[in-house]
């Protein structure tokens, strides 16, 4: 039958990704494993000499390794997105794009979970944030936002990892079956001794429905949590709140734009054109359109409101926000992630590959000046004389780049390693698709 | 085997007087509070002795914790400065300590052991012809000018080949007081009973004569429940320094004008009054008519009638004055006003300074080559003495210098032989502050360890030069008696100054010890108008810019710029830092092509010439450039040299005011100034209210809870809270036993820095040099901010910004990990060992007075054994921050429980609070009706709360700063 | 270590973990279609004739009513770990902020408000452990190789029907099989 034959193509096209990869392939690994090297090498020397070598200092206590953690969280945000919410609202198109977004969101939060680490003080004793039981009966506080951070990225980690994984067990397991030597035994342990067989699937997709109703408040929580380590503290351009809803918009915002940042060469590269098409890419251009109006009202509440309040500490902060050290930083960030995504609104630019990258490059730039913009600027809070400015050292420079390779890296191996398409579900996908078809026909 | 003294001076004496000085550092010392018995390791001694890091010579208490000085302070009943103590005297324990201390002599440019050293400076000492001595020592008083004198006569050298020479001796203090009062010397002053107080351009808050007698004096004086309410204070400068900044009213003149305005003053006063002293005053200020002044000045004639009026009027009146025709104007105005807060009964110690001619002359000889050998001790000429002398050069003609410094210097440079005598706190000694008040210096600590092993354990200059006499072949045991320096130092004092003997003189002498020195009360003497006084010129106007060069209140004239504390206190009114700058008005800056602060700029005087950045700002008279002096040093150790630039190198002799040439030189260097904005931005953080005001303010729409007439004020006490108004979210917690909390008074705070330091040698908060400061990684738990204000009144703003220790703390709840708590006595406490260095209680704090540690900071070895013991040291990524010092708080609080009985109010005093020379700062329990904080905070109608309308419930309250207009 | 006992397990030893005891005969029969499947699996339900199992390449939940066995606890167990994360959640923030009674900015040890995050956050992520653990528990999650029967095309384009039964039975078997029109027939 038609769907047999459309099977068995579809395995072809999305098996033959996992075949062996060639020299150019590794090259690429091994360049950007000398980056992430260079990353940790560095902050192995900052965990020697202290931290210090970053820019950080009285008054700005936070400085780029929460821009990155916060921009690298949000990234992971349009993954569960995809996978989850779209699911829920039965969102076809998201099939072939899900698996692809749930793995950038397992990296994006494996590269954003190092920086809270790099930000410590003591990286040594990082474990007293966790809740566990210890010889001082002296736990965690739990009305720390700090705490909160730390229970729902680890949340958001483990449950999007899980979700994740047993998504792609199946897969797995058709992978298993098509491979052979240290591979095929890779993919038995990971396939978990997968069989396709009813008495598995039964199991399977309740709990992939389970997992896609709890992972949608997880969306809106975890980055509604990270907004509050900003929220619940005092400083002017913080402490507001609107940052919950603003947050989680610019989260999708920022990992909408990364997926197509992600797929557009992933496509080429990996030959998946049938697979993922323009279609996908332009439905997500236009999620970007409706991110970037909210959180240009977002932008435009928060001056608003400054102004409204007659607070003088908070307008003047916003004064200078806008118009003081870092203004170029402040319209860099309006720019790109509210003017620049409404190009999107033309058809021609949302389904041009070209503008579609540079305009999801853009976007990304936007959403890390935001943070920038938002954690630098303690630098002016409330007594004048307290006052300063920050800038990244050269340390700083390495631990970013160093994590964007370490996120590339990761997402090249998850390309040439795991299945990048949820195969059973394009075939259920196509299932469905003829099921209707034959009933438009009968 | 180590070397004792006793063996050393046997050594290096032959023997023969050694044998009787049987003592060592320790077995004679006696305490001030316990006697020695007591002593037991962990528990601190406290040794009185008299600072001498400036010619003031305040008491101080020096805390000692087995065997190492760890902090000094104020010695309690001192007559100059009563348990108080300034920047300069908290940071003396950084001179014993300092890392680049000699260790041994050099001879000729070789180390060699003590014993060798003395031999070979005797050698050289005892080819001197008769007569071709001299000595060259910082202004002394009591044993060591006898001393000298007796050691000179030994090589048959005159009295006046020993030169006692200040860089800023004041001799024109003198000569005023020779030439008006027919007093030549420098009275004591008390401005605590004055109710007006009329500075020319003398900074006597900042480094003048005696800044912390003064600054205990001006916290009197500011008193606002004294009788009669606080006294005025006006200022008449070309830079408006600490004093100008705290004056009711200030005008910016130029060099020399501050004196002619004080003698037009006079000569208005001395016009309304009958009297032999008035004809006398009309006839010495002829020239000084009020149309000449006020042209030349640019005060205006009713200015001038005010000032008289007020002077006139007040009960008890006081003029100072800083320069030659200041000091005259002071003197003829006290005279003729008959005031009784100066006190012509004492002569202050600086009055025994030798005079800018004595010295000339002096250098007149050696470079004649009539002098053969010189012997400095305590102070560096090379560096400090006007290009004019040509010091230097006249030194290099003498074949013997005999250098006593401690610390590597220019004089020390420009020396054949350094014998590195102890420093002060190790050693014993006596200074006289004034006359009648004899201070003790006495050891402190053990001498700093790592010293060769043939070293005594402290030589003081006295021993050295004992030693050296002998060395030479004199017969010094006649002169100086068989037990050393120390036993002359007793029968100096037996004859001289206890006039005592057998028992009695023991007894006395221990009291002396104990207590610091002997003060003999004397009755006043109120000074009067010589009949006849000598016209005095009118001043010649310079014309185009005058270089003022100023005294700094933090290095003074430079001999303490090798601490890096110093060094790292941002300067009271510019807020630099490691420099010195050019500073000037806008008007003056934009006519020299100077736009903005670090903009380099040369200024060439007739005696030389300095580059270095300006400093733009209102607080200078127009046409008048002011370098700070202290910094420029070049051989002063990696701390002090090649920072910033030599006033000295621009004077001519006895002159602080020179005609300049500035000009921009197209550079420009970043300053680096920890205070961010020098403005509040109408943010009412440093509040200030008319004195009429007071009570009967408005207040603004925060207007707080807290039952007190609609303060800015909510008390840090559960009475404070108003959850049931949904004021505050939560029930209040109950303190438990205290509530501890500090008031600050801003019409007293005068921004010397004193409690900056004094925190830095209590809690061991470290140093990060220039390059960290200018990255923002300052430590200091309290640091003074300075605001300037576009007011004709308070133009300057103070206000010590340190841990507000809030009822309800921002910074504790962000806390992942309870590192930051509440304890149960309202304190905000850090957990230093449960840090993680998450930096969001920094963020969070509205105050930002949190400090992180970004690296392992350095305690240079052996500064390191400075380190309070009860104190943590904090490793690289902890926050730290002030506790109300709480380890004293914990001690004071032992005590009381031991012997059974509540903390009285006052016992705790953190470091800040203790060595506040005004008394602005007061520390207590609120939870203590009776306690001065409590009466002030419930009843002082100025008090408030820095961010008030957060609802944090600040424990530390500020008063309000009083504009008497 | 444990992976290596899982190694030496036979597949008949993975069989067991779904079949209450090792089948004598095991009829096979493929289809390409997944209504081919449905209406086979009906037919055998019907005739309550034998154990029977389905497989293929998609999820088969379309298919169960014609399996004997249908839904799942797993829904139940994640129900479960959302109320026992909701209740731990709460419990763990506020017992152990009475452990030392600490103070922080004016908020009493025990605040609700900051918790519920707390509990929020702990319903999600042992509701999620659960349901994981749950499916592992139902799906029999081990990392070894399916049992020879276990055909790879499963995983592509094929679906499958298979009857487990005694010899007697065999022919029954296949005649059930052919009559739903499967494509082949296979007897392990």
């Amino acid at each position: 039958m038609a769907e047999a034959t459309s099977f068995a193509k579809i395995n072809d096209t999305v098996l033959s990704t996992l075949d062996p990869p060639g020299k150019k392939y590794w090259l690429v690994i091994g360049l950007l494993l000398c980056f992430v090297a260079a990353m940790f090498l560095t902050v192995g020397y900052q965990v020697l000499v202290g931290i210090g070598i970053a820019g950080m200092n009285h008054p700005v206590g936070w400085g780029s390794y929460i821009v990155n953690f916060v921009f690298w969280v949000g990234i992971a945000h349009s993954g569960t997105l995809i996978s989850a919410v779209l699911y829920l609202f039965k969102v076809r198109w998201r099939t072939a794009i899900c698996r692809s977004s749930e793995a950038m969101t397992v990296i994006a939060v494996m590269t954003a979970g190092l920086f809270p680490l790099f930000h410590l003080g003591r990286i040594w004793v990082f474990w007293w944030l966790m809740p566990y039981p210890n010889a001082a009966d002296l736990w965690p506080n739990f009305k720390s936002p700090l705490v909160w951070d730390v229970i729902a990225v680890t949340t958001y980690f483990t449950v999007s990892a899980m979700f994740f994984y047993l998504g792609m067990i199946p897969d797995l397991a058709a992978a298993r079956d098509r491979a052979t030597g240290w591979r095929k035994k890779f993919y038995t342990i990971i396939s978990l001794g997968w069989q396709q067989r009813y008495e598995q699937w039964r199991h399977y997709a309740r709990a992939y429905a389970c997992f896609a109703c709890l992972a949608t408040p997880l969306v809106v929580s975890v980055h509604s949590v990270v907004s509050w380590d900003f929220a619940m503290s005092i400083l002017p351009g913080w402490h507001t709140t609107i940052f919950a809803p603003y947050f989680v918009a610019g989260a999708i915002h920022s990992g909408l734009a990364m997926v197509i940042t992600l797929l557009l060469p992933m496509r080429k590269l990996l030959k998946l054109e049938s697979i993922i098409t323009m279609t996908h890419l332009e439905r997500m251009a236009q999620l970007n359109i409706l991110m970037a109006l909210i959180i240009g009202y977002a932008y435009g509440t928060e001056v608003f409101i400054a102004a409204y309040s007659i607070n003088q500490f908070e307008w003047e902060f916003f004064l200078w926000r806008m118009f003081g050290d870092y203004a170029v930083h402040y319209w860099i960030m309006v720019a790109c992630n509210c003017v620049i995504p409404l190009l999107f609104f033309f058809k021609k630019i949302r389904t041009n590959w070209v503008s579609l990258l540079v305009i999801s490059l853009l976007i990304n730039v936007g959403m890390w000046m935001e943070r920038f913009v938002i954690i630098a600027s303690t630098a002016h809070d409330f007594l004048p004389s307290s006052w300063g400015l920050y800038a990244l050292t050269p340390a700083e420079w390495i631990i970013m780049v160093g994590a964007f390779a370490w996120f590339f890296m990761l997402f090249l191996l998850f390309a040439k390693h795991l299945p990048s398409v949820a195969i059973s579900e394009i075939k259920e996908l196509k299932l469905h698709e003829a099921h209707l078809d034959r009933e438009h026909a009968g | 085997m180590s070397m004792t003294r006793r063996s050393w001076i046997a050594t290096v004496t032959g023997g023969a007087i050694g044998l009787g000085a049987a003592y060592s550092a320790f077995d004679k010392l006696i305490p001030a509070v316990i006697t020695p018995e007591h002593i037991v390791p962990g528990i601190a001694t406290w040794y009185a002795t008299t600072c001498r890091q400036c010619p003031a010579g305040c008491g101080m208490l020096v805390r000692n914790r087995e065997g190492r000085a760890l902090k000094c302070e104020g010695l309690p009943g001192h007559p100059v400065s009563d348990g108080k103590l300034c920047v300069r005297g908290q940071a003396s324990v950084q001179g014993a300590y300092h890392p680049e201390r000699l260790k041994s002599p050099v001879v000729h440019s070789q180390s060699m052991g003590w014993a060798t050293a003395i031999q070979t400076a005797g050698d050289a000492l005892s080819k001197v012809k008769r007569g071709r001595v001299a000595v060259i020592t910082d202004v002394q008083a009591g044993s060591m000018v006898s001393l000298i004198t007796s050691w000179l006569d030994l090589f048959g050298a005159d009295v006046d080949r020993y030169v006692r020479y200040e860089p800023v001796s004041l001799h024109e203090q003198v000569e005023a007081g020779a030439g008006i009062l027919d007093r030549p010397y420098i009275p004591h002053y008390d401005m605590g009973s004055s109710d007006f107080v009329l500075s020319l351009d003398a900074d006597f808050l900042g480094w003048w004569l005696s800044p912390v007698g003064f600054g205990r004096q001006f916290g009197q004086m500011r008193d606002l429940d004294r009788k009669g309410g606080p006294a005025r204070l006006e200022f008449i400068g070309p830079r408006m320094s600490n004093t100008g900044a705290m004056a009711d009213r200030r005008h910016l003149v130029a060099p020399d004008m501050a004196g002619a305005i004080g003698l037009a003053v006079a000569r208005i006063i001395a016009g309304r009054r009958k009297g032999a002293g008035s004809d006398a005053v009309l006839a010495a200020t002829k020239a000084f008519t009020a149309d000449a002044v006020s042209a030349a000045s640019g005060l205006t004639p009713s200015e001038l009638e005010r000032l008289a009026d007020s002077l006139a009027k007040a009960k008890a009146p006081l003029v100072l004055g800083h320069g030659d025709l200041e000091a005259k104007a002071a003197a003829m105005l006290n005279g003729l006003l008959g005031t009784r807060c100066a006190d012509y009964s004492r002569a202050h110690t600086l009055s025994r300074a030798s005079t800018p001619d004595e010295l000339a002359e002096l250098v007149d000889d050696m470079d004649g080559g009539k002098i053969d050998a010189v012997v400095i001790a305590g102070t560096n000429p090379v560096y400090s003495a006007s290009p004019e002398l040509r010091f230097g050069q006249a030194l290099s003609r003498v074949s013997t210098v005999i250098n006593l410094a401690n610390l590597p210097d220019e004089t020390a440079a420009a020396s054949t032989i350094q014998l590195p005598a102890a420093h002060p706190l190790e050693c014993w000694g006596d200074y006289e502050a004034a006359s009648g008040w004899h201070g003790m210096v006495q050891p402190t600590m053990m001498p700093v360890p790592d010293w060769p092993s043939d070293t005594p354990e402290a030589p003081s200059p006295g021993d050295v030069l004992i030693a050296l006499a002998e060395a030479a072949g004199k017969d010094a045991q006649r002169a100086f008696g068989t037990e050393g320096y120390y036993g002359y130092l007793r029968t100096y004092w037996q004859e001289e100054v206890l006039e005592l003997s057998g028992q009695e003189f023991e007894e006395a002498w221990r009291v002396s010890v104990q207590k610091g020195g002997h003060f003999k009360g004397r009755s006043a003497r109120v000074p009067s108008l010589r009949g006849d006084l000598d016209p005095i010129p009118f001043p010649e106007g310079a014309g185009g810019t005058a270089l003022v060069a100023s005294p700094s209140l933090l290095l003074y004239d430079g001999r303490e710029a090798a601490k890096p504390w110093l060094q790292e206190l941002p300067d009271p009114l510019t807020r630099t830092v490691w420099t010195s700058t050019l500073e000037m008005n806008a008007a003056t800056a934009s006519s020299k092509g100077i736009a903005r602060n670090g903009d380099v700029a040369r200024v060439t005087t007739q005696y030389g010439q300095v580059e270095g950045p300006a400093y733009v700002w209102e607080g200078i008279a127009d046409g008048v450039v002011v370098l700070q002096m202290g910094q420029g040093h070049r051989a002063h150790g990696d701390v002090a040299s090649g920072v910033g630039m030599n006033a000295f190198s621009l004077l001519p002799p006895a002159a602080y005011a020179v005609a300049a040439t500035v000009e921009a030189t197209g550079e420009h260097t970043e300053l680096v100034i920890p205070q961010g904005s020098d403005s509040q931005h109408d943010r009412g953080i440093v509040k200030t209210v008319a004195r009429s005001k007071i009570g009967h303010e408005e207040e603004g729409h925060h207007g707080g809870h807290g039952g007190h007439g609609g303060r800015s004020l909510t008390m840090p006490l559960p009475e404070g809270y108003w959850p049931e108004n949904k004021h505050d979210m939560y029930p209040p917690v109950e303190p438990v036993g205290h509530r501890w909390a500090m008031t600050i008074d801003l019409s007293k705070c005068t921004g010397c820095g004193a409690c900056a330091v004094a925190c830095q040698a209590e809690n061991n908060v470290a140093n990060v040099g220039i390059d960290e400061v200018e990255r923002g990684h300052e430590m200091h738990w309290l640091r003074i901010d300075r605001y300037f204000e576009p007011s004709e009144d308070t133009p300057v703003l103070f206000q010590p910004m340190l841990c507000q220790h809030c009822d309800q703390a921002p910074c504790e709840p962000v806390c992942p990990v309870f590192a930051a708590v509440h304890n149960e006595e309202g304190l905000n406490a850090q957990v230093y060992n449960r840090c993680v260095g998450t930096r969001y209680c920094a963020n969070n704090c509205p105050y930002k007075v949190r400090r992180f540690n970004w690296f392992e900071w350095e305690f240079k070895e052996p500064l390191n054994r400075q380190l309070n013991p009860d104190v943590t040291v904090r490793c690289r990524g902890v926050m730290e921050k002030c506790t109300f010092c709480i380890q004293r708080i914990r001690e004071v609080q032992y005590r009381a429980r031991a012997e059974d009985r509540p903390v009285r109010d006052g016992e705790v005093q953190p470091a800040c609070v203790q060595t506040c020379p005004t008394g602005a700062l007061v520390f207590g329990d609120l939870l203590n009706p009776e306690a001065r904080v409590t009466e002030v905070i419930r009843h002082d109608p100025r008090a408030y709360q820095v961010l008030h309308h957060f609802n944090t419930k600040p424990g530390v309250i500020y008063l309000k700063r009083v504009i008497q207009a | 270590m444990r992976l290596a006992i899982l190694d030496k397990m036979q597949p008949e030893a993975v069989q067991r973990l779904f079949e209450a005891k090792r089948p004598e005969v095991t009829v096979a029969g493929t289809f390409s279609d997944i209504h081919a499947l449905e209406q086979a699996a009906q037919r055998l339900k019907d005739a309550h004739l034998a154990e029977y199992e389905a497989f293929g390449p998609v999820p088969l939940v379309e298919i169960e009513s014609g399996m004997r066995r249908q839904g799942s606890f797993v829904r139940a167990v994640a129900t479960m770990g959302g109320v026992a994360g909701v209740v731990g959640g709460f419990a763990l923030a506020l017992w152990s902020s009475t452990l030392y009674d600490l103070v922080v900015g004016g908020k009493p040890p025990t605040a609700l408000v900051p918790y519920v995050v707390v509990g929020y956050e702990l319903t999600i992520l042992v509701a999620c452990i659960s349901t994981f653990i749950a499916t592992g528990h139902g799906a029999k999650f081990l990392p070894v190789p399916p049992p020879p029967e276990f055909m790879a095309r499963y995983s592509s384009d094929t679906f499958g029907l298979h009857l487990y039964c005694t010899k007697t039975q065999v022919d029954e078997a296949r005649r059930l099989l052919e009559e739903s029109e499967a494509e082949e027939i296979h007897e392990f």
